[in-house]
């Protein structure tokens, strides 16, 4: 369902709470521009990493002659070179991503019109911490690409991207997933912003081939609380968004087995997510954007500061 | 299983059943679109739980159907047989048909309470044992001449009814058209003849209820009843032993005003009051009954226009009656004179235990005076040799008996006289009750068009033949399309010397007033003996009546006397001369006087329709004067308006149809504002006072549709059919209550 109003993701208010925080990612990523962000090649770069064992044509200027002058031993220091954050922005604009209800949080606003608002959120973040950042849009496959770049010309590029984004059409997220990754020129994370209402099976297979390609994938569900308590009464004829056939159902009397089916659903997701260490945050529409994505944040800045303590 | 329904129509409500599913096929198109975006899950889920869905929503909707059908077959009543598999779930209940006797004698009073007392006490035994909370219901028929249904639904009713009752009906009781009509009630109210379970008659067991003279009153009603499965219960409320099933009851079982001749006037209502001579003492016959068993002496007197006479003492055998003769002058009301018109006789006993019978009311009419107008057509010096010599003798007899007192003013012209009056017109035929032209020859069509009209409008033109009379001539004047003949005159026929042989009269209508002396045994050879040696034959036209003929073989009975309405009068024809000439009635007294006389009488016709009517008959009235602010006393006393018009009648008088039905015996009387009054007298069927009573025995000997109350204890109580909408009310609660609780179950698992 398309969104009754098209808004600005430029909310200043919304921006200000997301200010103070780092987005942090969890892996050295490469990156061509200098910056907070830990690229995966151990360098000469001023913060030391590790020691080890000294390995025949190792520069002498890193042997660490502290430790060799307390036990004779040749260990050289490695260093982590540091380097800017690449992501990548994937919005799923196909027909189920236009269902809204008036549970939302924002009157009329669709699952697309929030994921939009939370695709130019973290899109504000990442360019504010001069990381480069992209867009693509899909359905069955990827519709519209907004190649990583940063700076005022690609927040403009991405908003307008936002702003002309319509839904309709199935979903086959498997295959854009795949696609994205060998459209991913290096190492990057992958924001992934849809209802994953779709068969679980080719969905994971698409992103395995990210995390085998040594992205790191975000799984962030954008659902409507009525696809979660099919709160409905009364004889309903069910439109599918994304085209197929309808169906007449006594809502009543559909609801609690409904439920079962999308709770059996979102524990599988969780499942396989967990399995393959990828977040996952469901966001419900009638929460805020900035409640929802402040509270993920705060979660991941804070795990990511413990696992980095641990190293030192 | 189910033996049949009380109201079959009711379970076409089972229809209604598909109500439920209507409302379900309405809903399942009322599907309200929506857009979804998460259709994997709705669908596997809508598979996971449509079949089940399918499943209960069905069965809830049979159980809103069951519901509604099941309703409206318990309003249709179904009823099973008591012994049938289903026997178990019926309740037992009675259906009550009461038949009340509601006859006259029922008011008959042995002691402190009288037979009808009695009877209404065990009706309303029999209804109050009834139990209304098991649907027990009464119908109760109230039996006179006819039965009226007094209540045909709850005991209640039957009891509010019963209590409003004060006396039973005045008329006799009629078992053939109870049956009949209860018999018809049971065809038209659809009802098996197997909801009945009891037909209850209470009654005093008089013996005219059940036997006639041709032996058990209606038999073919009874032989329904058998068909049907039916009986009748009897329950005689008054004694019916060896002592008491002959009561003693003394009634007055007719009265009747009699001629001078001691003959009885017809006093039924059709042929209107008996006229009786005015200025002598009328005398009345009255006929006592007693249905005891010993004779009984009894004081019985007459009220004429309510004014007691001195009474007689009489002794009534027993099981036997008795007839009186009393006398009474039909005085004014002041008592000084004798007075013309209507009035009130009634026949009164001492009161007995049946007061109803006591007394008989007749209405008798007393003309102001008969005027007769004699045409004589030979008038001679001598009374003797004179045409009308002999009739004038007989019609103003000398001597002071009721036959000298026969009110008869008679004016007498010569034939000639009579033209001259009649052409000066100073002659009124309006005042005259008879014309009589006596031989004469010269018919003048003036005149005669005068006679017309008196004839058409109430009196009597007699015509007696002689030598003067011309066949021709007459039938030329007075016949054709005059029609003051009623027969054509042929020729003269007879002996010419009296050695030669006669004729004698043979009476054709012994029944006819005017030969009703001659009827009598003992009187009627001073008709048939008389010689007539000369007549002339006639031919009588359509709508005569031959009251008499000649037995002359030559003629084949030629007709001697004949008479034919005509108007509201009629005409007479007595074939041969009044005067000597031609027979010997003029020269017997005995033969002459009772036969002008009843002529004469004859032709009084009291004004208006009858006065003397039966029970249950329409109360009519003609009035010489225009009836204002009529008003109707019942016998009683009561009184009602009679908002009616009157219509006016040829002759100047003013008719009131249909007053009112006289339903009870006694008096009525119309009373206007300007005080005239006429009165009608209804007497009670003397059946009523016959009070011999039938013993149960024999009662239960005339057929077997008749039972004993003592017999209906041996019946089995449970074969009788019972009603099943009782448990069926229940099942529906139980239909509803599953309903609700399922629908609860369903609404809250899906909330769930």
């Amino acid at each position: 369902m398309a969104s009754k109003e098209k808004r600005s993701p430029f909310d200043p208010a919304i921006l200000d709470r997301l200010a103070g925080l780092d987005f942090v990612a969890r892996t050295v990523v490469e990156g061509f521009l200098a910056g907070g962000h830990r690229s995966p090649r151990k360098g000469s770069s001023p913060e030391f990493a590790q020691h080890r064992e000294y390995a025949p044509g190792d520069d002498l200027r890193h042997v660490d002659w502290r430790i060799f002058a307390k036990s004779q031993r040749l260990v050289v220091k490695e260093y982590i070179e540091e380097s800017n954050l690449v992501a990548n922005i994937a919005l799923d604009t196909s027909g189920s991503m236009g269902f809204g209800s008036d549970t939302a949080k924002s009157t009329g606003w669709t699952k697309l019109d929030y994921g939009r608002w939370v695709a130019a959120a973290l899109g504000h973040l990442i360019l504010g911490q001069r990381d480069t950042v992209g867009l693509v849009e899909f359905d069955t496959a990827i519709k519209n690409t907004l190649p990583p770049g940063g700076g005022a010309p690609q927040r403009h590029a991405l908003i307008e991207l936002l702003e002309a984004a319509t839904p309709g059409g199935e979903t086959a997220e498997g295959p854009c997933f795949r696609d994205l990754s060998r459209q991913m020129s290096g190492r990057g994370i992958a924001i992934l912003i849809s209802d994953f209402l779709g068969d679980l099976g080719p969905m994971f297979q698409g992103l395995e081939a990210l995390v085998a390609g040594g992205h790191e994938p975000i799984l962030l569900q954008v659902l409507d609380r009525r696809e979660l308590d099919f709160d409905y009464e009364g004889y309903l004829r069910l439109e599918d968004l994304e085209g197929g056939a309808p169906l007449k159902v006594d809502a009543r009397v559909l609801a609690e087995a409904y439920r079962e089916e999308v709770e059996a659903h979102q524990a599988a997701l969780a499942r396989h997510a967990a399995a393959l260490s990828l977040d996952l945050v469901t966001m419900v529409t009638d929460t805020g954007v900035d409640t929802a994505l402040a509270a993920y944040l705060a979660r991941r800045a804070a795990r990511i500061s413990r696992h980095a303590g641990g190293l030192s | 299983m189910i033996a049949g329904l009380v109201h079959p129509l009711l379970a076409l409500g089972a229809l209604l059943a598909a109500v439920p599913l209507i409302i379900h096929l309405f809903n399942r198109r009322r599907h309200k679109p929506l857009d979804w975006a998460a259709m994997r899950f709705a669908q596997a889920a809508w598979k996971k739980i449509r079949r089940r869905t399918r499943f209960e929503n069905l069965f809830l909707l049979l159980l809103r159907m069951a519901a509604v059908a099941v309703l409206a077959f318990a309003l249709a009543r179904p009823f099973t047989s008591g012994s049938g598999p289903l026997g178990g779930l019926t309740e037992e209940h009675q259906d009550l048909v009461l038949l009340l006797d509601g006859s006259a004698s029922m008011s008959y009073r042995p002691g402190l309470d009288s037979v009808w007392e009695r009877a209404l006490e065990r009706a309303v035994a029999r209804i109050e044992d009834l139990d209304a909370d098991s649907g027990d219901r009464v119908r109760l028929y109230l039996v006179g001449d006819h039965p009226r249904l007094l209540s045909d639904r709850s005991p209640a009713e039957a009891l509010a009814m019963l209590s409003t009752l004060e006396d039973p009906f005045d008329e006799p009781f009629d078992l053939s058209a109870a049956l009949t009509r209860l018999l018809e009630d049971l065809d038209e109210k659809g009802e098996s003849p197997n909801a009945v379970t009891e037909l209850v008659l209470i009654t005093d067991a008089q013996r005219g209820n059940f036997l006639d003279q041709r032996g058990t009153r209606a038999n073919k009603e009874l032989e329904a009843l058998v068909e049907r499965g039916l009986e009748l219960i009897v329950e005689p409320v008054a004694a019916t032993d060896r002592f008491t099933r002959r009561p003693s009851n003394l009634s007055v079982a007719g009265l009747w005003a009699l001629d001078p001749f001691g003959e009885a006037l017809d006093d039924s209502g059709a042929l209107g009051a008996a006229p009786v001579p005015r200025s002598a003492d009328a005398s009345f016959l009255v006929r006592i009954e007693n249905s005891g068993s010993r004779p009984r002496d009894v004081r019985v007197a007459l009220e004429v226009d309510g004014e007691r006479r001195p009474a007689r003492r009489v002794e009534v055998p027993g099981a036997g009656h008795i007839e009186v003769r009393l006398d009474a002058r039909l005085t004014s009301p002041e008592g000084a004179a004798e007075s013309s018109g209507f009035h009130r006789v009634e026949a009164v006993l001492e009161a007995d235990s049946l007061t109803i019978d006591d007394r008989r009311p007749l209405v008798v009419f007393a003309p102001e005076s008969i005027e007769v107008l004699l045409v004589d057509g030979d008038p001679a010096a001598d009374l003797v040799e004179d045409e009308v010599g002999y009739l004038l003798a007989a019609l103003e007899p000398e001597g002071d008996d009721a036959l000298s007192a026969g009110g008869f003013q008679v004016t007498t012209y010569t034939a000639d006289e009579f033209a001259a009056r009649m052409a000066r017109k100073e002659l009124d035929l309006g005042r005259f009750a008879v014309v009589w032209l006596a031989n004469v020859e010269a018919l003048s069509p003036e005149w005669i068009s005068e006679v017309e009209i008196a004839v058409t409008a109430g009196a009597t033109l007699v015509v007696s033949v002689g030598d003067r009379v011309v066949p021709g001539r007459y039938e030329e004047r007075l016949g054709g399309e005059i029609g003051l003949l009623p027969a054509r005159l042929g020729e003269r026929r007879g002996t010419t010397g009296r050695r030669g042989g006669y004729s004698r009269a043979r009476i054709e209508r012994p029944d006819h007033p005017a030969l009703a002396f001659f009827a009598d045994e003992r009187y009627e050879i001073y008709f048939t003996e008389v010689p007539v040696y000369e007549y002339l034959t006639s031919t009588p036209l359509e709508g005569a009546r031959v009251l008499a003929r000649l037995d002359d073989a030559a003629t084949a009975g030629s007709p001697l006397l004949v008479e034919r309405d005509h108007g509201r009068g009629r005409t007479v024809l007595w074939t041969t001369s009044i005067d000597d000439d031609w027979s010997r009635f003029a020269e017997s007294p005995t033969s002459l006087i009772p036969l002008v006389h009843e002529l004469c009488h004859g032709a009084v016709q009291p004004p208006g329709p009858g006065r003397n009517l039966l029970l249950g008959s329409a109360i009519s009235a003609e009035l010489e004067a225009f009836p204002e602010a009529p008003m109707l006393l019942r016998p009683g006393g009561s009184a009602t308006a009679v908002n009616q018009d009157a219509e006016a009648q040829p002759g100047g008088t003013w008719r009131l149809e249909e007053l009112a039905k006289a339903d009870r015996v006694g008096f009525w009387r119309l009373r206007t504002r300007a005080g005239s009054e006429a009165a009608f007298a209804v007497g009670l069927d003397p059946r009523e006072g016959r009070l011999e009573r039938l013993e149960l025995g024999e009662i239960l000997n005339l057929s077997p549709a008749f039972v004993a109350a003592s017999e209906e204890a041996t019946a089995d109580p449970t074969s009788g059919d019972g009603e099943l909408w009782r448990p069926l009310i229940a099942l529906v609660l139980m239909l509803l209550i599953g309903e609700s609780l399922w629908a609860r179950r369903l609404t809250r698992g899906e909330a769930a």
